[in-house]
């Protein structure tokens, strides 16, 4: 159905057409009484008096709970990949704590003590990214929470429920019969059964409330012979923290502290190098507040004693006039609800460590990478002055691996999760918590829900007899794992007699079918040719029946592309969609000895471009590459054909 | 840039051979003061600066050598002390070496002087085309380099300056940014002009044959920067490009911008004699050209039909004849022998063939190529 028939049609005929509309669900409308009269509590209509909950049942493949950067990837993933899904996410707006609650900025893979320092995440949070630049070039984060929107609801098969909580589960046995998910803001519950679950929440409630294993605090440094761990386990983790941003005034503006702020002891503090107050627009990521007990429930306490901290620091920098720098500055927006680091760790059938990612083990079960330093956060945050803000244990050389099992549990059989909560010691999550490997582990995540839906399998059932298709599926939807190129048997491309460039400048045509799509640390993947308007051919010896030709072009995953708080931050970025990707392409079949054009695309925002069509039967196809968003010639890494 | 007088200054004891020189007469030594604009990365926006870029003639008139003084360190907050820094380049726009004042140095973060073995290692880095410092970014350098790279707060480390010991003088980055800069990038394209100014016929059939791929193409380039198209000279282009590939862009180039008698004669012999990659840019170049050929060109060309051996170079040949000479007898007569040739090949000669006027043999052999490979079409 198309969207603006749906809202004609309006919630009632949706539903009824059999509860999911095929264009992203509009939340809200769970109503379905078409009955105008006033509502009269005297009189009992039902729904008034008595219990006011709405409830509704829905049925799905894959139910993904939490909307953060990782729920949405595995949201998307999965519908992608041919699955119903449903995202719950209990907040008005979408992104977690990248959203414009918490404004945390979507970092990934950086400083890297190799010849690329950055590697960028590809795949879906790259596709956000780079949408965010094109309708959001003015860094407005109510305006990012949209364009996630907007990525979200148009995907077909995909419904978002906004302002909705998971709050308890059916269990059959070990398996997840459904989840029961309350929206607010239309008193309405509804029980969402599934094949699949995925918990993307970061404190995991559906999945701790289904019984699943897991831990929380930091392991000591037997158990998994941690270097960098505590020599005792205990209950310590990461802390909760705001951000805010300011403005200047262009005069000097008072600060007038809250009657509840805590002073700040700047002395002791400072002799962090750490805790130092180097600019005056974003807040302070060591303005923190963690627990040894239970974060979840002393939640609203460390709120509470977290704003009176923060309060107390910016009074310090407002007032003790050590800070000229901050006479014009005036506070224009801090956070209500803490973003939050660690709490619920889930256990899968394998625990990633410290060692395996400093030792890059390999895992056969790769499906995304990390490699953030291990930034372990000090217990106790501002409240822990004698320790330093953060250990930055170790960096790394290269990027690692995280592997599949990590991502479903150990012991309840239909249950997946992604983002910060799965199953990684303390000390691994001090690295594989940053949004860009999180957002992969999405994307992942999802990928594996829809393909044991369909296959009628558990998550374990997919590693043990599926773990190949898996990767290669994530490959062909521009994930990305070191040292597993793509061979898929499926690709057509890989047959070709011969692959030829109208120009070359740099690399070489063929390596566009080497199953890898970005250019490793001196090893290249890509072809490049002199200009614009340059042509890609593909020639088989016998006929080929094809639908689709897919594409990976150049975004340069050496440069950071995200949004940043502080626009001093944005340094060696470009505000806009790269340079180098490709603006307009077709693609053309030779038929009968003519070249007919198949398919094109305009205005190309992404790095994979899969150009669909209607089955020809050819031994040639034609890529047309005619202009790129601003660079002089053209870059790619792979070429598929299905 | 057109501000070209003698020059009277002198700057450094080294020079004082020169001394004798300095006079204005033309069979001497001689030097040429260009006021130039040129931009620096350091610079905001990458900002222009006026300098005055030194020519040094020898006694032949030809531009031998450059020179520019500098400053040792760009930045706006300076961070270090700036002394003056004078760079040479050869003809060609290449570094060549930087020289002090008597009695200046050059500092480290800190204060700290260079010592010997760092005015030694930042000849290499200003050396290296491919310095690391080609790529960074100036305020990389500015961030002070510390361990964080926190999560809110990645950038103060995220982005710092990250080298390998020995891409850099340790302390001294900005330093090293600073001058790789000013002795690469635009400067290069500049002295390169004002060298090829002074060049003859003879100093570019020298260069041209100089088995100096460097050279050569700095001939080529000027040829085509100064529209020269004598003969002798664009035949030494056509003799050197067919020999070397690493000249067939630029070389395609200055022909591309010459007249269509030259244009069309020189693309034909680069596909007489060249080699395959010379003959895909070549037969690439016809297929773009808007220059209308001499009568009967095409035609002549299918007569090399036999030159063309790889897949590309046919497809792109058939092409060409599909949108500049269809239907001539000629190249079907040639095409004709092809349709034996290897699958690949001999399918699209088949294609072609069968949109073209064939007589009774040619429509004979085409049947029977179809009754063949019918499924593999
Ligand atoms: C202050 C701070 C600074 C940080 N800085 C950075 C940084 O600079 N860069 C970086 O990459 N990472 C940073 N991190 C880490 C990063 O933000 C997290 O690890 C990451 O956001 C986790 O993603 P997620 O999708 O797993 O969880 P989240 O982003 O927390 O998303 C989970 C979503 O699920 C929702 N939810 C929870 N429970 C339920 C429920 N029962 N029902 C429905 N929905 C539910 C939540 O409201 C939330 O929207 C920082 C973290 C903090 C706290």
């Amino acid at each position: 159905m198309k969207r603006r028939n749906f809202f004609k049609t309006g919630a009632k005929g949706a539903l009824a057409a059999g509860l999911f509309p095929i264009m992203g669900d509009i939340t809200a409308q769970t109503s379905s009484s078409s009955d105008k009269r006033l509502f009269n509590w005297n009189e009992g209509v039902e729904g008034i008096k008595g219990d006011p909950i709405r409830r509704k049942t829905l049925n799905v493949d894959v139910a993904v709970i939490g909307g953060g950067m990782s729920g949405i990837s595995a949201a998307v993933s999965a519908a992608r990949n041919g699955a119903k899904v449903v995202l719950v996410q209990d907040r008005p707006v979408l992104g977690g704590n990248a959203s414009s609650e918490m404004r945390v900025t979507v970092n990934g893979v950086s400083s890297l003590q190799n010849k690329h320092k950055v590697e960028r995440e590809t795949g879906i949070v790259e596709e956000l990214l780079i949408e965010n630049w094109h309708y959001n070039p003015q860094e407005s984060y109510p305006v990012w929470d949209h364009v996630l929107y907007n990525y979200v609801i148009r995907e077909k098969n995909l419904t978002l429920l906004l302002n909705t909580s998971a709050l308890s589960v059916e269990m059959n046995d070990d398996k997840i019969k459904s989840v029961v998910c309350r929206q607010l803001t239309t008193e309405t519950d509804f029980t969402i059964n599934a094949a699949m679950f995925c918990d993307c929440s970061g404190d995991g409630f559906m999945a701790a409330s289904a019984g699943a294993e897991f831990r929380m605090g930091r392991e000591g440094k037997a158990e998994f012979n941690e270097k960098f761990a505590p020599d005792e386990p205990d209950g310590w983790v990461m802390g909760d923290c705001f951000m805010m941003i300011t403005k200047d005034m262009g005069k000097p503006v008072p600060f007038y502290a809250p009657d509840y702020a805590i002073p700040f002891d700047a002395e002791t503090a400072f002799k962090d190098k750490h805790r130092k107050v180097k600019q005056v627009k974003e807040g302070f990521w060591w303005v923190e507040l963690s627990s040894k007990v239970d974060i979840i429930g002393e939640r609203d306490e460390i709120r509470h004693r977290l704003m009176a901290h923060f309060y107390g620091v910016w009074d310090h920098i407002k007032n003790s006039g050590d800070f000229p720098e901050a006479e014009n500055i005036a506070l224009d927006w801090i956070g209500s609800i803490p973003g939050r680091r660690e709490s619920r760790r889930f256990m899968g059938d394998y625990i990633l460590k410290e060692g395996d990612l400093l030792g890059n083990t390999q895992f056969n079960d790769a499906i995304a990478f990390g490699g953030w330093s291990l930034d372990e956060h000090c217990p106790g945050g501002i409240e822990n002055l004698k320790e330093p803000a953060s250990y930055f244990h170790s960096r790394f050389n290269e990027v690692y691996q995280v592997p599949f099992r990590c991502l479903y549990s150990r012991n309840i059989s239909n249950l997946l999760f992604a983002g910060r909560n799965v199953s990684v010691t303390h000390m691994a999550l001090s690295s594989t918590r940053i949004i860009g490997t999180c957002s992969m582990m999405g994307q992942a995540a999802g990928t594996a829900a829809a393909m044991c839906a369909e296959k009628g399998v558990n998550p374990r059932g997919l590693y043990q007899k599926h773990m190949n298709e898996l990767q290669e599926q994530l490959l062909r939807d521009d994930s990305y794992f070191p040292y597993r190129p793509a061979n898929d048997p499926k690709d057509k491309a890989k047959k070709v007699a011969t692959i030829f460039a109208s120009s070359t400048s740099s690399g070489e045509a063929k390596l566009l079918l080497d199953g890898v799509s970005r250019d490793e640390v001196d090893k290249i993947h890509h072809w490049q040719s002199e200009g614009l308007n340059e042509e890609l051919q593909l020639e088989w010896s016998k006929p080929q029946n094809l639908t689709s030709v897919e594409m990976k072009f150049d975004t340069n995953l050496q440069r950071k592309m995200m949004m940043h708080k502080d626009p001093e931050k944005n340094k060696g970025q470009i505000i806009g969609i790269p340079p180098e990707l490709i603006k307009n392409l077709s693609v053309e079949a030779r038929i009968k000895g003519d070249w007919v054009e198949v398919g094109k695309v305009e205005y190309n925002k992404t790095r994979l471009v899969k150009v669909n069509f209607n089955e020809v039967k050819t031994t040639a196809i034609r890529v047309k590459l005619k202009e790129t968003h601003g660079a002089e010639s053209i870059k790619m890494f792979e070429i598929r054909c299905y | 840039m057109n501000f070209n007088k003698i020059l009277i200054l002198l700057f450094f004891p080294i020079w004082f051979f020169f001394q004798n020189g300095e006079d204005s007469s033309f069979s001497k030594i001689k030097k040429i003061e260009h006021q130039i604009t040129v931009g620096h990365p350091g610079n905001e926006d990458n900002g222009l600066e006026q300098s005055i870029l030194v020519e040094v003639r020898n006694k032949k008139g030809l531009a031998v050598e450059f020179y520019m003084n500098v400053e040792s360190v760009i930045c706006v907050k300076s961070v270090c002390k700036v002394v003056p820094v004078r760079i040479y380049w050869n003809n060609l726009g290449g570094y060549q070496k930087y020289e002090l004042d008597k009695g200046v140095t050059l500092e480290k973060y800190e204060a700290d002087l260079f010592e010997k073995e760092d005015y030694v290692k930042l000849q290499s880095i200003l050396s290296d085309l491919d310095s690391p410092f080609k790529n960074v970014r100036i305020d990389e350098i500015l961030t002070v380099v510390d361990e964080t790279h926190n999560d809110a707060d990645a950038v103060s480390g995220a982005t710092a300056l990250e080298l390998d010991e020995e891409d850099t003088v340790p302390g001294a980055a900005l330093t090293c940014f600073t001058l790789w800069h000013w002795a690469h990038g635009d400067i290069e394209t500049i002295i390169r002009n004002f060298a090829g100014e002074s060049l003859k016929k003879q100093n570019f059939l020298k260069l041209l044959n100089s088995k100096n791929v460097d050279k050569q193409l700095f001939a080529v380039e000027q040829l085509d920067e100064r529209k020269i198209y004598k003969k002798i000279l664009i035949e030494e282009v056509i003799k050197q490009t067919t020999s070397n590939n690493k000249l067939l862009k630029t070389a395609v180039n200055y022909f591309e911008n010459s007249d269509s008698k030259i244009y069309f004669s020189a693309i034909k012999k680069l596909l007489q004699k060249g080699n395959e990659s010379q003959k895909i840019v070549s037969l690439n170049s016809l297929l773009k050209s808007e220059l209308v050929p001499p009568k009967g060109y095409y035609n002549e060309l299918s007569l090399l039909i036999s030159n063309l051996k790889s897949y590309q170079e046919i497809s792109l040949f058939l092409r060409l004849m599909k949108s500049k000479n269809p239907n001539s007898l000629e190249v079907v007569s040639q095409l004709i022998p092809l349709l034996k040739s290897d699958l690949l090949i001999s399918r699209n000669v088949y294609w072609f063939l069968k949109k073209q006027q064939l007589n009774k043999n040619q429509e004979q052999q085409l049947n029977i190529f179809y009754k063949e490979y019918q499924d593999q079409l």
